[in-house]
Parts: C-alpha cells; sequence; structure tokens
C-alpha cells in the first residue's frame, strides 16, 4: 500500500544543516496497522508529514496506492490527498462549524452537494459514536470526541490510507484506549490501512503488527512488533524498550 | 448662526458619517485582500512568496507612515481625476480609503495570522486548495477577531476623517475648526465633541456586540 524509498530530508537553519531523514526505506502492507516509534525529535513526525507533502523531503520516492506522490502537481496532490486520511494530536477542528459541518467540510471541498454530504454525515458520526452530537460545537466537545471528529471527518471521502500523528497523545489514558480501540475496529472493518505515529511505544505494542523504530532521521528497527519487543537488534532499541518497560511496569514491581 | 446650529450640526454629522463609513468599507474592500495576501504569502504559508510579501510590505509601511494630512493632501489630485473635484465629502472618500485601506490591511492580517496553522495544513491534508483555505479556514475562524480589527479601524477612520475636514472635506471636524476654533464658537466646540464621543461609543458598541455574536456562536 505504501512504499517508501531513500527519503532523505535536511532542515536547513540559520545554524546549518540539520538531517531530518535519512534514505528511509519502509513498505507498508495493506490492511496493517504501522506503528512508527521514537524519541522526540528522531524525524517520526516529519517522516508522517512527507507521505502527504505537508512537508517536502528533498530526495526520494514515495508510493501510496500506486500514486508516486512527489511527482504530482499542485492540483493532483490535493486529488490524491483526498485518498490519505489524516488526524492529528491537537485534533485541528474548525470553531466555527458545528460537528456536522466539520466531518462535511472534505465533502465540501470535493465539492459535494447538500444531500450527498448530508447523508455521508450521518453515516460517519454514527460510525464514530457521535449521532447525538452533529450539532454540538467543537468547543463543547471533550477530547475523545474532539479526535472522534477528526477521525470522522478524515474518512469522510473513503480514504484507503489513514495517518495518524500523535492522535492520542493529548488524551487520558482510558479515553487514548478508546480512539485506538475505534482505529481497530475501523482497520477491521473497513480494511484501513492506518500508519501511527506515537512516542508511546505500549500503544504500538497493543495494536500495531509491524513497526519500525527512528532514530535520528535513520530506522534503527524495522519488523514484526513482537518480535523487536522480544529482541531488539539495535543499541538505541534496547534502551528505548527499556525505559519503556520501567515507565510502565506497575509501581509495587519497581519497589 | 444660533438658531441653525441643529441643522448645521445635522448636516456635518451626516457628512461625517458618510465619509467614515463609506471610507471604511472602501478601506476594507482593499485592506481584507491585502491582509489575506500579507498572510498566506508569508514563509511556510499557502502561497509562500517572499518577493511578493516583502514588496507589499514595503508598499503598506511606507502609505503608512506619510503623517495623515501629508497623505490627504498628495492625494488630492487623484481626487480631483477620479470624481472631478478635490473639495467635499465625496472627493474626501478616496484620499480617506487610500489612508485607510493599509491600517486595516495590517489590523486584520494579526487576525488571520492568529488563526493556528494546524487547522490550515488539516484542510490542506484533506485536499483543499489555497482559495477554499482562505475562504473556508482563514476568514471564518478570525471572524471575530476580525470584526474587532474592524470597528478599530472604523474609529482611526473617524479621526481621519476631522483632519481632512480642516482641508474642505466637510463634516464635523470641519465644523469645529471652522468655526468652534476660528470663530471662538464653544457651542459648536462642545456639540461637534459630543457628537464625535457618541460615534465612537456607537461603534464600539455595536463592534463588540457583533464578534460577541460570532464567537459565541462556537461556544
Amino acid at each position: 500500500m505504501i512504499r517508501v524509498e531513500k527519503l532523505s530530508k535536511i532542515y536547513r537553519t540559520s545554524l546549518g544543516s540539520v538531517p531530518a531523514l535519512q534514505e528511509i526505506d519502509l513498505q507498508i502492507g495493506a490492511g496493517e496497522i504501522f506503528g512508527i516509534a521514537g524519541y522526540s525529535g528522531a524525524g517520526k513526525s516529519t517522516f508522517l508529514r512527507c507521505l502527504n507533502r505537508l512537508e517536502e523531503a528533498d530526495s526520494g520516492r514515495i508510493v501510496i496506492d500506486g500514486e508516486d506522490i512527489r511527482l504530482l502537481n499542485r492540483h493532483d496532490l490535493a486529488q490524491a490527498r483526498r485518498r490519505i486520511g489524516m488526524i492529528f494530536q491537537h485534533f485541528n477542528l474548525l470553531d466555527s462549524r458545528n460537528v456536522a459541518d466539520n466531518i462535511a467540510f472534505p465533502l465540501e471541498l470535493a465539492g459535494q452537494n447538500y444531500a450527498q454530504r448530508r447523508a455521508r454525515v450521518e453515516e460517519l458520526a454514527s460510525l464514530v459514536g457521535l449521532s447525538d452530537k452533529l450539532l454540538s460545537r467543537p468547543s463543547q466537545l471533550s477530547g475523545g470526541q474532539k479526535q472522534r471528529v477528526g477521525i470522522a471527518r478524515a474518512l469522510a471521502l473513503g480514504p484507503r490510507v489513514l495517518l495518524c500523528d500523535e492522535a492520542t497523545s493529548a488524551l487520558d489514558p482510558p479515553t487514548a484506549l478508546q480512539i485506538l480501540e475505534l482505529l481497530q475496529d475501523l482497520n477491521q472493518r473497513l480494511g484501513l490501512t492506518i500508519v501511527l505515529v506515537t512516542h508511546q511505544l505500549e500503544i504500538i505494542r497493543g495494536f500495531c503488527s509491524q513497526m519500525a523504530l527512528l532514530d535520528q532521521g535513520r530506522i534503527v528497527e524495522r519488523g514484526p512488533t513482537a518480535r523487536i519487543f522480544r529482541s531488539p537488534e539495535s543499541l538505541i532499541g534496547k534502551k528505548l524498550l527499556d525505559v519503556g518497560q520501567k515507565l510502565f511496569r506497575p509501581a509495587e514491581v519497581m519497589a | 448662526m444660533s438658531e441653525d446650529l441643529p441643522e448645521i450640526l445635522g448636516v456635518a454629522l451626516l457628512e461625517t458619517l458618510y465619509m467614515t463609513f463609506g471610507a471604511s468599507l472602501i478601506g476594507l474592500l482593499m485592506g481584507l485582500p491585502l491582509a489575506v495576501i500579507l498572510v498566506t504569502t508569508r514563509k511556510g504559508h499557502i502561497l509562500e512568496s517572499e518577493a511578493i510579501h516583502k514588496s507589499l510590505a514595503f508598499v503598506i509601511n511606507m502609505t503608512r507612515s506619510f503623517p495623515a494630512i501629508i497623505l490627504i493632501v498628495l492625494l488630492l489630485p487623484l481626487a480631483r481625476w477620479l470624481v472631478g473635484t478635490s473639495l467635499g465629502m465625496h472627493a474626501a472618500l478616496v484620499p480617506l480609503s487610500i489612508g485607510a485601506a493599509p491600517f486595516i490591511a495590517r489590523v486584520l492580517e494579526t487576525s488571520l495570522n492568529d488563526v493556528p496553522f494546524g487547522k490550515v495544513e488539516a484542510a490542506l491534508a484533506l485536499g483543499a486548495n489555497p482559495w477554499q483555505v482562505i475562504r473556508k479556514v482563514l476568514i471564518p475562524e478570525a471572524l471575530p477577531s476580525l470584526i474587532r480589527g474592524i470597528t478599530v479601524s472604523v474609529i482611526a477612520v473617524l479621526g481621519l476623517t476631522a483632519i481632512a475636514g480642516t482641508i474642505g472635506a466637510g463634516g464635523l471636524g470641519s465644523l469645529a475648526i471652522r468655526y468652534g476654533y476660528q470663530r471662538f464658537r464653544e457651542d459648536v466646540m462642545i456639540s461637534t465633541t459630543v457628537l464625535l464621543v457618541l460615534i465612537v461609543q456607537l461603534t464600539q458598541w455595536l463592534g463588540d456586540r457583533l464578534a460577541i455574536t460570532f464567537s459565541s456562536e462556537r461556544t
């Protein structure tokens, strides 16, 4: 579904150049929930944002669903983005619209008329469990509900891929779990391919069959999640997983 | 003149209102697009273009650095060419609007810049083109703040009309100078001032009400 070849990006600042991504090679299969982990600044969000070109890579190739994303012109890119959903850490809903109009936003952008939008919005709202909130304003919703709107909006045009940029990092653990279970459910029901970027390793352990670990813009581990958690090959992988286990081990065991 | 005072005041009031709201409206029609261009051509934004941003910013800064009275005098030939005369309230609209536009552009630029860029990115990720981002994200999301900015601008334009009044534009400013100041008519001075205060208070009240209406819609 997603094939990335030798993707590189350099951040040029007044202080010099910092490599953000270095020759990333990655394959993500259709219907997978693929996890991308790493310390802050490892390049995992940058990588995700390069996939739909919210950020431009400097070199390399990205093929999503047979389309060579980096070669698309502005117009074709906008079309391609309609087939790639995305959700964000801070939801990025529009406060000037109610829930229904937020969900309908991509349909409106695609030029659908009111009747078409209305039917689809109701369908999407029931998919994410928000049928009773259609007339609410984003400011009246809890964090979890906001992310549900974000998901419904991202899925409105029926994309085959969903990019999640730290989508549960601003939520409390029980709410984060509900959102992840919703994503898992959507993955199974719709065959949606999900790319999940997070700094929380336990999320990847619980929900992703395949994963990659990034450090300083390079992939240091990649493969089945179970195998990597059992026996990480890289030093940074060992370190990260070790920290993760100490942080999330039950308190009485630590003492 | 005392007997005529109410009538003279009434005419001057209407002239002032015409110039203030007329110039504000034309200034807004010029200023809002300029503000949108300033914001969207900024580095990293949807229509990034350093050349356009910098040259527009330069022109706006230059226009704004003229003292109001000088700018108005400089623009009088343009008013004569467009309206046929350089005197009266219709002619005054030309320099007032052109004087107001860069000010309004800067005020509205601030409001548009305050829209979190994540919302713009979300729209782009959903396949929005730049025009859709401007029309469906930037302007609606900034609306309450834009209304506050427009209120500030209208009141600033009211001040400009008083200055224009000193060189033949008519209105309350002109009345205050010609009768109140130059002929020592205290009653004219006081009544024009009271009217100006009332206009400012009413404008601010209305602007606040509108801004609250549009922001309470979202809570």
